[in-house]
């Protein structure tokens, strides 16, 4: 275990309100070396929260995030510094988090000297597939493959552990983004680290992670391996995302709008009481309005919070 | 197809400021009654200027430098400004990626619709009754007090439904959509795929969907015009492109997919090299440079779009059945 987050809560105050608006509540999750955990989820759902919580931008409001065994919150100063370098971030877009007056070389270099590393820039650059030269060169001078790689590579200049990924594909072209996907699967594979990957997108989440977690309004909503969560889903929420997926069969396809999700995703700052997901679900009965239902394991490794599977599984299993 | 409603012919679009520097060449295709048509393509591929080519909507800095545009056999070219507003609206509408820059923030939603309306010679008395008809149909409840509500009050799906309330008001024959769904939740994307079939089943009406995303065309479109480089590809039948595809952009383009159907998830297919700046196109075939099928002949001649079997037509030098 590499990165455990507990019981994880975020509160942002909202002016002229006592009730603040609950960006991330009760989230528990835990990261292995060498594996990619998916999140996955619509807007307001908390997903970059969490991210920002994970690499540290943010403090949790309640919670703890543990790394390598030590309690960030608990630590301070150098020993701090220390283990936060080894959680690094990707960005969605390498345009805002690479300086443009700095060339590709300089920025790579800096993150050495920040933190004393004696890595090298050429070694970092060939680690992502470009070639000694690049380091000439400003980031309005590269494609946006090349520059998400560039990010990449400062990231890993940092010797991570871990790679916090928040939709770092999504503003790629469709021919570029599968060059990027396959390079982070063989980094992930050749210095065993450990991803957690954000995205809307849940094909690219599928294709990378090895367990998934779907997230509504603040809350983790399902949790498990990628192919029960995906191939199997316990709540009806996954099942509604899973018809996101494209498949590469426009008879299937067309299929898949037949029936969409009613309803938007509510304003986070009045989420709706019970079950979030009650005003949109099809399976909705009256507990769910009433009581939210808790993330419980249903299967193995399989966890979901829905009345409605925990009835099911239970009915099931006697 | 002699029954076309639009018929674009070899049209190109250029740079105004660098002596009309193409950056549309050639884009030559058709559009039935009550047909579903997806132009795709990437970044620069030159989707959104054909179409704005078609809507007359040029932006200042580029200009049409060549080619025909046919509505119902209407030369569009040839239109004072006056005539292509007033066929604007009311046979072609066009909606866009963004629905909070083209909605004006100062007006209510309804009044915006009764803009287009009255825009159009249609009287204020008769035109409440159709605002609301027209939020109604596209899934905005109560729209008697919607009507009164302005766009910051709504989410960006109510906003895009409200966007695609005002285009379809003067019932067009064309919807011209420019990835209306891109920036929604993937959740809400599902709806407005859902709402623009069912209004194109109930009206008749024919769809052009300009879009990067090989997922929305294989659920709503009948047909497919691939875009690269300013050029047109491929062109085909939905179902024939994912079957068969015909040039080997478009083959790269869906073998880079995921395919959520194999668990077995192996490495995504990669096309080489970056997408090309329009303006500097390579010569010959535009794709030579990144395709993994090139011959001799693709670097210096450009392959012309030629028919092949099912009813697609590619441009390209080499036929499916020789490569490699």
């Amino acid at each position: 275990m590499i990165l455990r987050a507990t019981d994880l809560g975020k509160d942002y105050p909202i002016r002229g309100s006592r009730r603040p608006l609950r960006a991330l509540a009760g989230v528990s999750l835990e990261l292995d070396r060498g594996e990619t955990l998916g999140i996955v989820g619509e807007s307001g759902c908390g997903k970059s929260t969490l991210a920002r919580v994970l690499v540290g931008l943010e403090r949790p409001t309640t919670g703890t995030v543990e790394f390598d065994g030590a309690d960030l919150s608990r630590l301070s100063g150098a020993r701090l510094r220390a283990h936060r370098r080894r959680i690094q971030m990707v960005f969605q877009d390498p345009y805002a988090s690479l300086d443009p007056r700095q060339r590709v070389g300089a920025a790579i270099a800096e993150v050495l000297r920040v933190h004393r590393l004696d890595g090298r820039v050429d070694e970092l650059l060939a680690m992502v597939g470009l070639a000694p030269a690049y380091a000439a060169r400003y980031p309005h001078e590269l494609s946006g493959g090349q520059r998400q790689r560039v990010s990449i590579a400062r990231a890993l200049a940092a010797e991570p552990a871990v790679l916090i990924l928040d939709e770092a594909v999504s503003a790629l072209d469709v021919s570029v983004r599968a060059e990027v996907m396959n390079l982070l699967v063989r980094l992930r594979d050749e210095l065993g680290l450990g991803y957690v990957f954000i995205s809307h997108d849940l094909s690219m989440v599928r294709h990378i992670s090895t367990r998934i977690a779907v997230m509504y309004l603040g809350r983790v909503v399902e949790l498990g391996p990628w192919d029960s969560v995906l191939g199997d889903p316990l709540h009806p929420y996954t099942d509604a995302l899973r018809l996101t997926m494209p498949v590469p069969d426009p008879e299937l396809a067309s299929r898949q709008i037949d029936v969409p999700i009613r309803g938007e995703v509510p304003n986070p700052a009045a989420p709706p009481g019970g079950c979030p997901f009650h005003p949109r679900c099809p399976l909705a009965e009256s507990v769910c309005r009433e009581q939210r239902p808790h993330l419980l394991e249903l299967h193995d490794g399989h966890l979901a919070a829905c009345h409605v599977a925990a009835r099911r599984a239970a009915a099931t299993a006697a | 197809m002699s029954e076309a409603l639009l018929e674009v012919r070899d049209l190109e679009v250029g740079l105004d400021r660098r002596r009309g520097v193409p950056i549309v060449r050639q884009v030559s295709f058709d559009v039935a009654p009550g047909e579903a048509v997806g132009i795709v393509g990437e970044t620069g591929s030159g989707k959104t200027l054909s179409m704005l080519a078609v809507m007359g909507l040029l932006p200042p800095t580029v200009r049409r430098t060549g080619g025909q545009i046919r509505f119902e056999g209407l030369d569009l070219g040839a239109l004072r400004p006056r005539e292509l507003r007033r066929l604007r609206g009311r046979e072609l509408a066009m909606v866009y990626q963004d629905p909070a820059t083209s909605l004006n923030p100062l007006m209510t939603i309804g009044d915006q619709i009764e803009e287009a309306l009255s825009a159009h010679g249609v009287r204020r008395a008769q035109a409440r009754p159709r605002v609301h008809e027209a939020l109604a149909q596209v899934g905005i409840p109560d729209p008697e007090r919607t009507a009164r509500a302005y766009p910051h009050q709504f989410s960006g799906g109510m906003r895009q439904r409200a966007m695609i309330a005002t285009a379809l008001v003067l019932s067009p024959k064309l919807l011209i959509a420019d990835e209306p769904t891109t920036a929604l939740d993937v959740t809400i994307q599902q709806q407005i795929l859902a709402l623009v079939r069912r209004l194109q089943d109930e009206t008749g009406m024919a769809i052009v969907w300009i879009t990067h995303d090989l997922g929305v065309v294989a659920r709503l479109v009948d047909r497919v015009v691939v875009m690269y480089a300013g050029h047109v590809v491929e062109q085909a039948p939905t179902r024939e492109l994912f079957r068969r595809p015909q040039h080997p952009y478009t083959a790269g383009l869906l073998a880079s997919l995921p395919n959520p159907l194999d668990p077995s998830r192996p490495p995504l297919a990669q096309i080489a090299g970056t997408p090309p700046d329009a303006t500097q196109a390579p010569a010959g075939c535009p794709f030579h440079d990144r395709c993994p099928q090139a011959i001799e002949r693709c670097v210096s001649e450009r392959p012309p779009l030629t028919a092949r079997a099912g009813g697609s037509a590619a441009a390209c030098w080499v036929p499916p059945g020789e490569w490699r």
